[in-house]
């Protein structure tokens, strides 16, 4: 991407901001809307950092993706070499970016030359980085603090790991052994979700995803019930201010005696007939301000402000007191949200005590979690893998100042005094944590509003015990507005919190807000700050995650480009033209690919925009789909899959279905019933094998038999064993590459990789897989058009944006087993009541309404980042921005009315609906692949008379390689067929090596030096064995077998002979050779020339046992016939590397003292 | 014997040139020849010790690694991976070595540091103590050896691209120069007369790039007239580029290897890969964990199929009835398998192997040392027959020999371990596992695959670099922990420092370019997630674009002319024949009632999903149980007022009666666990205790005539096979009236489903239309009875009482015995549509049926995410 500021000569109107934002000596917080350049701003400051220190890597630039990081560290090095080429600035933001440059340059050049940084040579030292990659680097450097042990494998889905954890829990329970309490916690928890281990996978593996924000509650000095209570009652008492807020004294008196008065008809309120001052905030008043809120609202969903024509009998008699007082407080307070949300959240508060048998059953879930972490450590320490929080906690651990660490490790207790001995005392900070100060001069934060509780405290501790005028300083740029990733713990009141506090830890941040938009044109930007003021609530609120709207000033001119004003536009059609929605956003965004610039259809959720890409091809227009189409639904990938499935299990009756019905297969649904008659209960291969292929059809017998024929040649082949080897073979040979076009050829050799990566092994693990393949999304390509979800599109912009499925609601919340909820005071931990409670029983009621209210809190969060989500996708805009979008029109008023908690629903509150686009619904058009009504489902296939091309060699042939012996010398290559030794065991073979050793030995240094050394022989040839991988209870065996063997051989005269000097000799006499086409090796054992001249060539034979006397000639019979051949190559060999010789062949046998010669 | 010895830098460089050398001999006329004495300088280290026939042991690296586990295990420091600390911290032990650095005498600054000095201490003790040595330690002795003489030198020594040496085998080579002759030779040939370096879009490019070369360089030699050149692919991570560069080299080198050969004749691949896979790797590895893994009582269900699916049965018969066998597991829903039940499982065919494996694994000691657990193994792997093939190829015998090696090997852990449990047995083999091995070839294998580090002084044609980008070269280095950074510094390490570091990488690449006589290198321009890559400035080159490719792959020129694959005009489903002998019953119509083409799909086409492995108590299990025990306890109490005579403790010592041999014949302790077994017979008994108490509390007075009754009728000509859970007997009313109950176990239930339009729970519908009316009594009454997890409920329709809850009322308007009407036409209509072979889905339909497996039949998706981004990979750039 590229700077947004430098397309602008004059300075913005935000410019002293920026300037301030560059200044050292102060820590920053900066907040920083859409297209205001944050990232330009900290790559400027990170500039002027560098400038200043000694080490590139004093300074640090972190980010949340490594792309973002990647163009960080790409922008420095690209400022810094234009710098260096004298580049001239191109505005007064680049030329401040120079200046910073030439510093950096000029200070580099005045060090010694081999201290010189060298930054475009190597960039890497430029410490931009994710959080997670500082993270892992700082926990690496320090193995031990961080409790990492080594470099783990950090997984991105670790819910594997979790869900391992889980099972592994589940599993100890059975273990008679395991503590009673954990045994009596599983029973409960089991109990409460009808014994199904399986309901409770997915909750537990989510909460270990979630640790860090629970697992310090598990410590022993934890009291958890004081921390709800609190956290409870400060819930009571904030909703009970921000409620009283709402009314001046007059007004609360007035409320009062509605109460009072009211008491008499309102049975609930009877217990406050004589309440006469407005109640203390405090969670044992909830009943008061639960009934100052009766006269207030509607008893029924939905609930809302009562109207006052809404006032009737009985409850509001025409003539009655209340009814007089409280008409013309709600004339007042007509339309009055503010008023209605607070009076409402009085009425959800949860119960300020929990009941018992919630924290009964909650007890038993804190040792089951107890437990879960020391399963999770184990399967990570297992699979030497960890995720983002387990490297997160490392690097905390590690930089954990030391009074601190002392009590960490519960593990080293008993450790070995020796170790303890080094392992420090005293206070103050760790040595790692000194040393990573030292390191660290300037710390600088990007995307700062998607930091999470743990990153935060990861930042805190790096700045721990920084000064004022140390030197030192701290930059963290973010844009609340922006925050999307709560499911990522990135919870935007942590932001909040940082800018309200102006403090991380002790260090005192200055907040600085940009305003300056660079990235939209004035109409656009103008559009933003109307609607987006109205859409967002007006205060933020921690506890919603509710932020307010900071408007934008628009520093770039508008184009003069009459063809395509900016402009933002809302289109609607009605509540079931959603054919004709996805048609005329694919209209839209054709029309401004074709007149130039980038444009980008963006989506809420992935499914919004599949008819979108249909019209877009229809259209013609070729879109490119980041993330978009899971693979595993595109059919040339499920194909593919479901003949890996076939493979790997006969049984798996719907995958071979599917298989067979694949289009490089093909056969109709005729012939699978043809197939099947009789044969219902036989698995597919077994129908096939059994098949009378002549009741098929014509063309699906022969489909059938290309299928036999070839899943009869794989299974034959067992040098291809591997599923994905398989796999792939049996597709391309049926035909697949024929079945898909390029696109989709890249999708299923991607598909293949992941079998490689998963599958090597067969399927039996197929909770990794299914999780394998559910990750994988079809492959961009290009195209005019890019297609993406919003989350993708952060920190993307484009000239054209078409916002697709405005109108569809976000999905419904579930309401999971458990609610793990952050507050602003402190997490609460809500488990949903079991099913097995008596409903009505108190204890169920409370436990159902603390449940509610956290299931409520979390819609509510959820649907605050809705607005922020809304915000991000329009704010992508450069020149246009259009909205669509399907809605019901009210009968009464014929006014658009979109479904609730959809974008549209909340864009309506902000725009004037005179100036939507309204479009009428055209005829749907006929989709040419839909099946007709009532028909089975059809699917492609290949023609049966399809002639696929062989592979084109005109251009390249293929070069098939030759036998290696007939072309290069090559080293010996084993088979089964030539390894005479492959089946005897590993003892004879080493007794056989280590004999020849011996007797190469003694034939290089004599006989005497052999005897010499007799005293240390046998010890020597013990750790020969040893080092060959012998098994320790053969080594002494062994020994004694080999010495026996050199002993005979010594006490041989012949043994004597052969080993003894000669005119000429060689032991273990390597030769090479080329005969009869073929390359040869050979390695003689013992090689010589007599006085007579003649050659001698003698091969050692030993056997791993002594052999009996009886047996010995049939054992040397054998040897020479099997081995005569050899000895024949060996004769041929050296004579003719020494011509002119007599070559005698012989083997040696030690056992019988045997020297047999071949007589050529 | 050969005066002259020649060293080199690696293993490789001294194969490729002893190949050279004897390419050389050929090539000058003769046809014998002394072979070449070429060895890596740290081989040739490794024999001349041996050669000394000393009494020290040599330990190989897993021997080390045991070492210093047990020492950091001792530590007890509670580290993560306490196997990965120890290979790190002997890491740091090797660089020591290597780089001479006094560790004795230094000091010690971080927690690290002082452990690693104290484990040291006890690892050098130990070895000291048994006389053993690591690699580490011979080219100091080596070095020692040659000054005093007690190792005896060649005559004269060459050295082959050896300048990259570390300081402990630079000391070696000194020691050499003193006592003989040695000529140093900086590397194979030439400097690269050619260098190009080319930028592409990204990696997919960059591998086609390469493939599309590599087959284009070779094409000149596809008529074997002349040698082909010697290329090498170099990269930063090999093991990283395996899969993809292969598959693309798959794709335009060797096609071949994509066709099945009949008989296992394994095709050629021209190319080799020095950096091997590790044996964990091969299928035959697979199998034989797989053996390892079992146990004999308890196993998860995974577990199981991998032994019954890997390759060990590698034959098609046994892998069909291996696979039977897991199929009958996996419907049993059992959470633990002992290996006798997948023995008792077995047909004939297997029988005999799992019989005699189940016998060894039930005789495994609770703790042997290694070589003991070695020979267990073994024996495992002999009664089941592993690897199970006639007649491997080389490949499959070199690995399935090496595979038995890593066993051996394991043998050899006697003394470093000691007595060890199954649990420790099965960890150091998985770790040998990890060794890396790759099949000898038979034939050429002109193009080599390694890392960049590992493709130093390799002479060759043409030099191919990929990923050459500034992440790689230079990329980041990382010093050990646990050395001081000081010493590492000044002992010239070059991870100590960025600087140092880029020095290195710098020589590294000069030496590497130096023995090519053609080089390109490639550097994409984006990397998987789109984040920009800078190409390397270390190649000081002017980076051009790519250029265009000249030839496709077959399978993408067919995918750029396709897809060929056409959608036939239609694809009838005839009518039920006789000959299939349908029988149709309340899950037929449950399912056409859902779509048709999900009825066709089960009952005529049996198609089935695999059942999921369980991981927990499985529903229908569950359900069953409920079925059955209520069937069993309504036998001898027969009527409401038996019930309440019984009285709630009668009751429950009953329910009790009843589920104790049902929990056994469904719930076996020994495949669900003592615990859960006991925890869902409690479950049972509440839920029954609930039930009854609402059944004895009922108004009504009735008398149970039966329990899972079953019965045949015909409707509309199909033949139908039905069961009843249970008919009662109205007994207080005047008419004779019968009440159809069924019960449900799940979660929700409503009587939307009686609806005769949308006829989605048809099996009370059926029961009242196809009851023999000879049975006697008026169908008046049918009823869900919800016996599960909180509020019991009988949800009942009587033809003498209001509706129960429906969203909207039926079409017949309340009357039960036109409903009955509606729903035989509705039920008729249905059976015909069967008959008939109608197999439709309507989309429309089909997006509310999510997760429907049959859905994937019809072409259909089975989720729609709402979600737009739900995790971190999602949202990872």
């Amino acid at each position: 991407m590229s700077d947004p500021q430098s397309a602008f000569a004059a300075e913005p109107a935000d410019a002293e901001v920026r300037l301030a934002a560059l200044d050292l000596r102060r820590h920053i917080i900066a907040v920083a809307p859409a297209g205001s350049g944050k990232t330009g701003l900290l790559v400027q400051r990170m500039l002027a950092a560098l400038a200043t220190v000694d080490t590139p890597e004093q300074v640090v630039a972190m980010t949340f993706t490594n792309k973002a990081a990647a163009e960080i560290r790409n922008r420095v090095l690209g400022v810094l070499q234009r710098a260096a080429a004298g580049t001239p600035a191109s505005d007064a933001h680049d030329a401040r970016s120079l200046a910073f440059a030439q510093i950096v340059l000029q200070r580099d050049a005045a060090r010694e030359a081999s201290q010189r940084w060298s930054l475009t040579a190597n960039p890497g030292r430029l410490r931009a980085t994710t959080i997670d990659g500082l993270q892992a680097h700082i926990a690496a450097e320090l193995p031990l603090l961080s409790g990492l042990g080594g470099r783990p494998r950090v997984v991105e889905d670790a819910g594997l790991l979790y869900e391992d954890a889980v099972l592994a829990l589940f599993a100890e329970i059975e273990d008679t052994q395991a503590p009673q309490d954990l045994r009596e916690a599983a029973a409960a928890w089991l109990r409460a979700y009808g014994n199904r281990a399986d309901r409770l996978i997915a909750p537990f593996a989510d909460l270990l995803a979630r640790r860090e924000q629970w697992q310090h509650t598990l410590a022993a000095d934890f009291d958890w019930q004081a921390h709800e209570r609190q956290v409870l009652e400060a819930i009571h008492v904030a909703a009970q201010e921000h409620f009283s807020d709402q009314f001046n004294a007059s007004e609360q008196a007035t409320l009062l005696a509605i109460v009072r008065a009211a008491s008499s008809v309102e049975a609930s309120l009877a217990p406050f007939a004589s309440m006469q001052h407005w109640p203390r905030t405090g969670a044992e008043n909830a009943a008061a301000f639960a009934a100052l809120t009766w006269p207030l609202l509607t008893k029924n969903d939905p609930i809302t402000l009562r109207k006052t024509s809404g006032l009737r009998a009985p409850s509001f008699a025409k003539g009655a007191e209340h009814t007089k007082l409280l008409r013309p407080l709600l004339a007042a307070r007509v339309d009055d949200e503010a008023l209605e949300n607070a009076a409402r959240a009085l009425r959800e508060l949860p119960p300020a005590q929990v009941p018992g048998e919630l924290i009964e059953l909650r007890e038993a879930l804190r040792i089951l979690l107890l437990r879960l972490l020391g399963h999770l450590r184990a399967v990570m320490g297992e699979r030497g893998e960890t995720d983002f929080v387990g490297i997160a906690e490392a690097a905390r651990a590690a930089l954990r100042p030391r009074e601190d660490r002392e009590y960490r490790n519960d593990f080293g207790s008993d450790a070995d005094d020796e170790f303890n001995e080094d392992s420090g005392s005293g206070f103050g900070y760790g040595d790692a944590l000194l040393r990573r100060d030292a390191q660290l001069r300037h710390l600088l934060v990007d995307e700062m509003q998607d930091t999470s509780e743990s990153q935060l405290a990861l930042l805190r501790n790096l700045t721990l015990g920084w000064s004022a005028g140390d030197g030192r300083s701290l930059f963290l740029v973010g844009d609340p507005q922006q925050s999307i990733y709560a499911f990522r713990k990135a919870e935007v009141r942590l932001f909040q919190q940082l800018l309200q506090e102006r403090r991380l830890g002790e260090l005192p941040l200055n907040v600085l807000r940009l305003s300056a938009n660079f990235r939209s044109e004035p109409a656009v930007v103008d559009w933003f700050n109307a609607a987006f003021e109205r859409i967002f609530p007006d205060f933020d609120d921690a506890l919603s995650g509710a932020v307010a709207y900071s408007p934008s000033i628009a520093a770039r001119t508008a184009a003069a480009d009459e063809t395509q004003p900016a402009a933002v536009r809302v289109h609607v059609w009605n509540k079931d033209c959603a054919a004709d929605e996805a048609r005329g956003a694919a209209r839209l965004a054709a029309a401004y690919a074709a007149a130039g610039g980038s444009v980008a259809i963006l989506v809420r959720a992935r499914s919004h925009v599949r008819a979108t890409l249909a019209e877009l091809r229809a259209l013609g227009v070729r879109a490119a789909c980041q993330d978009v189409d899971p693979l595993v639904e595109l059919p040339a990938v499920r194909d593919v899959l479901a003949l890996a499935r076939a493979l790997w299990h006969p049984e798996d009756r719907l995958a071979w279905a599917v298989l067979l019905r694949a289009p490089f297969v093909g056969l109709s649904w005729a012939d699978l019933l043809r197939l099947s008659i009789d044969r219902r209960r036989l698995t597919w291969p077994e129908r096939l094998m059994a098949a009378d292929l002549s009741a098929l059809s014509e063309e699906g017998c022969a489909r059938v038999k290309t299928l036999l024929d070839l899943l009869a040649a794989i299974n034959a082949d067992h040098a291809r064993a591997s599923l994905p080897e398989r796999v792939e073979i049996l597709w391309t040979a049926l035909g697949g590459p024929a079945c898909v076009d390029a696109t989709s050829l890249g999708d299923v050799r991607r598909t293949f990789g992941l079998l490689r990566e998963h599958a090597t092994q067969g399927l039996a693990d197929a909770r990794r897989f299914e999780r394998a393949v559910a990750e994988l999304y079809a492959a961009a390509g290009e195209g005019a058009v890019q297609v993406m979800t919003i989350h993708k599109a952060k920190g993307l912009e484009f000239d054209h944006v078409v916002m697709v499925g405005a109108g569809r609601a976000a999905r419904a919340e579930d309401r999971p087993l458990l609610h793990l909820t952050e507050t602003p005071h402190g997490p609460l931990l809500v488990p949903k009541p079991p099913r097995h409670w008596p409903q009505d029983a108190p204890h169920t009621l409370a436990a159902l309404q603390l449940y509610n209210f956290a299931h409520g809190l979390h819609a509510r969060v959820r649907s605050s980042e809705g607005l922020r989500l809304l915000y991000v996708a329009a704010t992508r805009a450069r020149r246009t921005l259009d909205i669509c979008f399907c809605a019901d029109i009210e009968e009464k008023t014929g006014a658009r009315k979109p479904k609730s908690n959809s974008f549209a629903e909340a864009l309506l509150k902000g725009i004037d609906r005179a100036t939507m686009i309204a479009t009428d619904g055209e005829s749907p058009s006929e989709d040419s692949t839909m099946n007709a009504a009532g028909s089975p489902p059809r699917a492609p296939r290949l023609p049966i008379d399809l002639v696929l091309p062989d592979e084109d060699e005109s251009a390249y042939p293929i070069y098939l390689p030759q036998l290696q012996r007939s072309l290069r010398p090559s080293e010996a290559v084993l088979s089964a067929a030539d390894d005479k030794r492959a089946d005897s065991d590993i003892y004879a073979q080493l007794v056989g090596t280590l004999f020849h050793q011996a007797l190469e030995k003694i034939s290089r240094d004599g006989i005497e030096r052999w005897h010499a050394g007799a005293s240390t022989r046998a010890s020597a040839l013990a750790a020969g064995f040893r080092r060959l991988s012998l098994p320790e209870p053969q080594v002494e065996n062994a020994v004694a077998r080999v010495l026996e063997l050199v002993d005979r051989t010594l006490a041989s005269a012949t043994g004597r002979w052969i080993l003894g000097p000669h005119v000429w000799a060689r032991s273990e006499y390597a030769l090479a050779g080329y005969r009869d086409g073929r390359w040869i090796s050979a390695l003689l054992d013992r090689c010589f020339e007599t006085g007579e001249g003649e050659l001698w060539i003698v091969d050692y034979k030993t056997s791993a046992q002594p052999i009996a006397v009886d047996a010995i000639e049939r054992y040397i019979a054998q040897s020479a016939e099997t081995y005569r051949p050899q000895l024949m190559l060996y004769s041929e060999l050296l004579k003719s590397q020494r011509p002119g010789k007599t070559v005698v062949a012989a083997l040696y046998f030690p056992e019988g003292d045997r020297l047999l010669r071949y007589e050529n | 014997m050969s005066s002259t010895l020649i060293l080199t830098a690696s293993d490789r460089i001294a194969r490729s040139l002893r190949e050279d050398l004897n390419l050389a001999e050929r090539a000058a006329g003769r046809d014998v020849w002394e072979t070449p004495q070429v060895r890596s300088l740290r081989q040739w280290i490794a024999e001349i010790w041996a050669d000394s026939w000393p009494g020290e042991q040599l330990l190989n690296s897993t021997q080390m690694q045991a070492l210093w586990l047990a020492v950091v295990e001792r530590d007890r420091r509670g580290v993560l991976s306490a196997s990965a600390c120890a290979r790190e911290a002997r890491e740091a032990e090797r660089l020591a070595q290597e780089y001479a650095i006094a560790v004795d005498d230094a000091p010690a600054y971080s927690d690290e540091q002082r452990a690693w000095q104290s484990w040291r201490r006890r690892v050098a003790a130990n070895m000291r103590e048994h006389r053993w040595l690591s690699v580490e330690h011979l080219p100091a002795i080596v070095a020692q050896g040659l000054r005093n003489g007690t190792i005896t030198p060649p005559l004269a020594v060459e050295l082959f691209a050896c300048e990259l040496t570390t300081p402990a085998e630079h000391a070696v080579l000194d020691a050499l120069s003193g006592v003989t002759q040695v000529i140093a030779h900086a590397g194979a040939t030439t400097t690269p007369n050619s260098l190009r370096a080319w930028r592409c879009a990204d990696d997919a490019a960059q591998l086609r790039l390469v493939a599309a070369t590599i087959r284009q360089r070779l094409a000149a030699h596809a008529d074997h007239a002349s040698v082909p050149p010697r290329i090498v692919v170099a990269m930063p991570d090999a093991d990283a580029k395996r899969a993809l560069l292969e598959d693309a080299l798959i794709e335009f080198v060797a096609p071949a290897l994509r066709t099945p050969i009949a008989g296992g004749n394994p095709a050629r691949a021209p190319w080799r890969w020095d950096a091997a896979r590790k044996l964990s790797d091969s299928p035959w590895a697979a199998g034989l964990s797989a053996l390892i893994a079992i146990d004999a009582i308890d196993n998860p269900p995974e577990r199981a199929a991998q032994l019954l699916l890997g390759t060990w049965f590698a034959h098609v018969e046994s892998h069909a009835a291996a696979a039977a066998i897991d199929r009958k597991l996996r419907e049993s829903g059992a959470l633990r398998i002992s290996l006798s039940k997948i023995a008792e499982l077995a047909p004939v065919l297997l029988q005999a192997r799992l019989g005699a494996l189940a016998q060894i694994v039930s005789d495994a000691p609770r703790r042997a040392l290694p070589s003991a657990w070695s020979a267990h193994f073994s024996a495992r792997c002999e009664a089941a027959g592993w690897p199970s093939v006639d007649a491997p190829t080389s490949s499959v015998f070199q690995t399935v020999q090496e595979l038995r090696r890593a066993l051996t090997m394991l043998a050899a852990l006697d003394a470093q371990t000691g007595a060890i449990d199954i649990g420790r047995a099965r960890m150091w083999l998985n770790e040998l596992f990890k060794r890396r091995f790759e099949p000898r070839a038979d034939h050429a294998q002109p193009v080599q695959l390694l890392d960049a580090e590992d493709a130093i002084g390799m002479s060759c044609d043409l030099l191919i670099v990929i990923d050459a980008d500034t992440g790689a070269f230079p990329g980041a280095a990382q010093a050990t922990p646990f050395l001081p950074i000081e010493l590492q510094r000044a002992a010239g390490v070059p991870q100590a420092s960025p600087l140092s570091w880029l020095a290195h990488r710098r020589r590294q690449l000069a030496a590497l370019l130096s023995n090519a006589r053609e080089t390109i290198v490639i550097a994409p321009r984006h990397d998987a997630r789109g984040g920009e890559l800078l190409a390397s400035p270390l190649f000081d080159v002017n980076w051009e674009e790519a250029p265009a490719l000249s030839i496709a792959s077959r399978a993408e020129t067919l995918a750029t002319t396709g897809p060929h694959a056409r959608l036939p005009a239609s694809d009838p489903v005839p009518p039920v024949q006789a000959s299939e002998q349908i029988t149709g019953s309340t899950r037929l119509f449950e399912q056409y009632a859902q779509a048709p083409f999900f009825a066709f799909c089960t009952v005529r086409l049996g198609i089935e999903p695999l059942p999921a492995i369980g991981l927990g108590l499985p529903a229908a299990v569950q359900g069953k149980l409920v079925h059955e025990a209520l069937a069993d306890f309504w036998r001898g109490v027969d009527t409401r007022s038996n019930l309440q005579t019984l009285g709630e403790d009668g009751r429950t010592a009953r329910i009790r009666e009843v589920l104790e041999p049902l929990l056994r014949k469904y719930l076996p302790v020994g495949d669900f666990g003592r615990m859960l077994v006991s925890l869902e017979a409690a479950r049972l008994s509440d839920v029954l205790t609930a039930w009854l108490r609402l059944e004895a509390a009922r108004t009504d007075d009735f008398l149970v005539l039966e329990h899972e009754h079953k019965f045949k009728s015909v409707l509309a000509g199909l033949p139908m096979s039905l069961r009843i859970d249970r008919i009662d007997r109205a007994v207080d009313e005047a008419a004779d009236r019968l009440t159809l109950i069924d019960y449900k176990t799940g979660g929700y239930i409503d009587a939307n489903g009686w609806r005769e339009e949308h006829l989605n729970a048809p099996q009370l519908p059926l029961y009242a239309v196809l009851l023999d009316p000879q049975y006697g009594g008026e169908i008046a009454d049918i009823a869900f009875g919800h016996v599960a997890d909180g509020a019991p409920e009988l949800l009942r329709w009587r033809a003498w009482s209001t509706q129960p809850r429906m969203r909207n009322a039926p079409a017949s308007g309340g009357n039960f015995a036109s409903q009955i009407q509606a729903w035989r036409a509705a039920l008729e209509a249905m059976a015909r549509g069967f008959l008939e072979g109608r197999a439709d889905i309507d989309p429309a339909q089909a997006l509310r049926l999510r997760n429907a497996p049959l859905l994937v039949l019809a072409g259909l998706l089975d989720a729609d995410d709402e979600t737009a981004a739900t995790n971190d990979a999602d949202l990872a750039g």
